[in-house]
């Protein structure tokens, strides 16, 4: 074990070439090491901001088991640092509403469309992203064509995609068993929503947002493992198309909600926290226990939402390629990045909170659809408009390294404005536009903000989350059209 | 520059993005506490119009009636009946004047006809930070976005 100095920190101490951790004595408060998978250069990036500080803060929650983990895509968030997974023991630990994040559910699905890139012209391929665009709302997208109230939305928010199919022929049963959870956690209370939240989320089912959600038509580049490649269905060339989106303002509302009763709540419970963002309530708790109702509704309806926005993509392709290449877009996976889930770990039930990281169980997990047993659950892994995308397999390692998770994303590195200084939007669409990208975003601002220099080198996130044994790598997408919220 | 008649301006309502490298984070200054939530409105006016202070006439206002255990959280509270007025409504708060007595306010909403983009998630209370001196007020507020 070496250790490396790391600006404004406490020692951190080398652990390998791609783990780092900083004790449980490094701030006051910490039960647990904080974790950091990474190589030195991430960690140099990642140290410039507060992400560690908040990795140390979610070290002091009751009943953390192990370790407050980082993945290598960790950047500054609130509460929890986005990039952050932590098992709260299920019979003494708590849950915080903050360590899912307000976007519950925000997670990404992979469509196969069954023909290749070059089977495409380039008008061919800008007439599909053009009918993308026009079908799928973006924004504040209260123009979804699924508006729906009542029990019809209550009836979602129980049972996510599985309610769109019988109710509305939205999907499909393969589909569903290609989704994580089957697109259904259990337990999900609609009373424990808030009118509010329903309020707000249900004239937006089938929409994508704004901020980092996008809509993605990309080629399959380059193959690393052709097994797992065969089981999920890729091939070199072959058209995908990549949706992420989460709960909308239903989630949002439901986060807001619990953040505000658990900060209430505090006290009674007699937790102190160092980040109020942290609340948090024991797990056997009235609080707790709404939340999660609450909580499971918001993800079952995150999913939904990613099955309406498919379904919508499908349109698309039927509008553009017909209906016998529509009928054979097939779904890879659907996955989830901000969630927490009642989980086993070496025995021990602990709720996992994953706020910016994927779930990646290998293929020893009885969760997986029977398809995927073979090689391990599909990971996805967005990198940044104009770099390349990641399918990953989930590890059994990852079990015993990372409580089953990897990374989401190839992490931000500079803020928003710190973007906006080196770039605009219409240059940003230019360059795009130069190397055969298609882009269309509603804001020209929100473009630039999301430029490829802001996110950190997602090839390199990749590498560590494999060398870390968390995932491996099985294709690398290249976009060829974005669709921006 | 200085104000008609020769009197000293009157420091104004005031806000500032600051550097965050996942969300937003604001700051906002005011003479008095009433008008950081003025502040407030015109921040995430600013927000919601792609980062340009809306201009326009105003197209519908909105009473607003909000009571929270603190001030700080009546803040956060303040902002996070913007973001859902902005999305039910599909326009842009321009501007808001309330009254404030304890942990209570009590005010209107002025909203121009534009589509808000981005939006916002949700107002945290992380790192949030509201204090109120005898010389002025000020705040700072990380949102999701």
């Amino acid at each position: 074990m070496s250790s490396a100095a790391v600006k404004g920190k406490a020692e951190i101490r080398e652990l390998s070439p791609v783990e780092f951790e900083l004790p449980k004595t490094s701030k006051a408060g910490m039960r647990v090491p904080a974790r950091l998978f990474a190589d030195r250069e991430l960690l140099g990036l990642i140290a410039a901001d507060r992400s560690l500080e908040q990795l140390q803060n979610v070290a002091t929650l009751p009943g953390i088991v192990e370790a407050a983990l980082a993945m290598p895509d960790i950047h500054q968030g609130y509460g929890f640092p986005v990039g952050g997974v932590a098992a709260l023991d299920a019979k003494v630990g708590v849950i915080s509403p903050g360590g899912v994040g307000y976007d519950i559910n925000c997670g990404v699905r992979l469509l196969a469309l069954p023909l290749g890139a070059e089977e495409l012209s380039a008008e061919r391929r800008r007439a599909l992203v053009e009918e993308l665009a026009r079908r799928v709302p973006v924004g504040p997208g209260r123009g979804g064509e699924l508006k729906l109230a009542g029990k019809q939305l209550d009836r979602v928010l129980e049972k996510g995609p599985r309610a769109l199919l019988a109710h509305h022929g939205i999907g499909s049963e393969e589909e569903i068993a290609h989704t994580e959870s089957e697109g259904a956690l259990a337990g999900a209370d609609p009373a424990a929503v808030s009118q509010r939240a329903k309020e707000r989320g249900g004239p937006q089912l089938g929409t994508l947002g704004s901020g980092n959600h996008f809509l993605e038509l990309q080629r399959v580049e380059r193959l690393f493992d052709q097994q797992a490649a065969r089981c999920f269905g890729l091939a070199v060339d072959q058209l995908t198309v990549l949706i992420h989106s989460g709960s909308r303002g239903l989630g949002h509302q439901v986060c807001s909600d619990y953040v505000r009763l658990m900060d209430g709540a505090l006290a009674r419970y007699g937790i102190s926290l160092p980040d109020r963002e942290l609340a948090c309530a024991p797990l056997d708790s009235p609080e707790a226990r709404r939340y999660i109702g609450a909580m499971a509704a918001a993800a079952n309806f995150a999913w939904a939402n990613r099955a309406a926005i498919a379904h919508r993509v499908r349109e698309a392709v039927a509008a553009v390629l017909g209906e016998s290449v529509a009928r054979r877009v097939r779904q890879v996976y659907d996955v989830a990045h901000n969630i927490a889930k009642l989980e086993r770990h070496r025995g021990r039930l602990v709720w996992v909170h994953r706020k910016g990281a994927t779930r990646a169980f290998g293929p020893s997990a009885p969760e997986l659809p029977a398809t995927y047993r073979a090689v391990g659950q599909p990971v996805f892994v967005p990198g940044s408009m104009g770099t390349a995308s990641y399918v990953l397999v989930g590890l059994d390692s990852a079990m015993e390294r990372s409580f089953g998770s990897a990374c989401h994303g190839a992490g931000r590195r500079l803020s928003r404005t710190g973007a906006r200084k080196q770039t605009t939007g219409q240059r940003l669409r230019r360059e795009l536009e130069r190397e055969g990208i298609v882009v269309r975003s509603a804001s020209s601002r929100g473009l630039a903000e999301e430029a490829p220099f802001a996110y950190k080198d997602v090839d390199r996130v990749v590498e560590v989350v494999e060398q870390a044994g968390l995932a491996k790598r099985v294709a690398r997408l290249r976009p060829l059209g974005v669709i921006k919220g | 520059m200085s104000a008609p008649n020769g009197s000293r301006a009157e420091p104004q309502p005031s806000y500032r993005f600051l550097e965050h490298t996942g969300e937003v984070e604001v700051e906002l200054e005011a003479p008095e506490a009433a008008g950081l939530f003025a502040a407030a409105a015109q921040a995430i006016g600013e927000l919601l119009n792609d980062g340009v202070p809306p201009a326009g006439q105003t197209a519908a206002t909105a009473s607003i009636s909000l009571s929270a255990p603190a001030r700080d959280r009546l803040l956060v509270d303040f902002i996070e009946e913007l973001v859902f007025l902005a999305e039910r409504e599909g326009m842009v708060p321009a501007g808001a004047s309330v009254e404030l007595r304890d942990s209570s306010l009590a005010g209107e909403v002025r909203f121009v006809d534009r589509q808000p983009l981005p939006l916002v998630k949700g107002a945290t209370l992380h790192n949030l930070i509201y204090v109120e001196e005898p010389d002025g007020a000020r705040a700072r507020v990380v949102l999701d976005v």
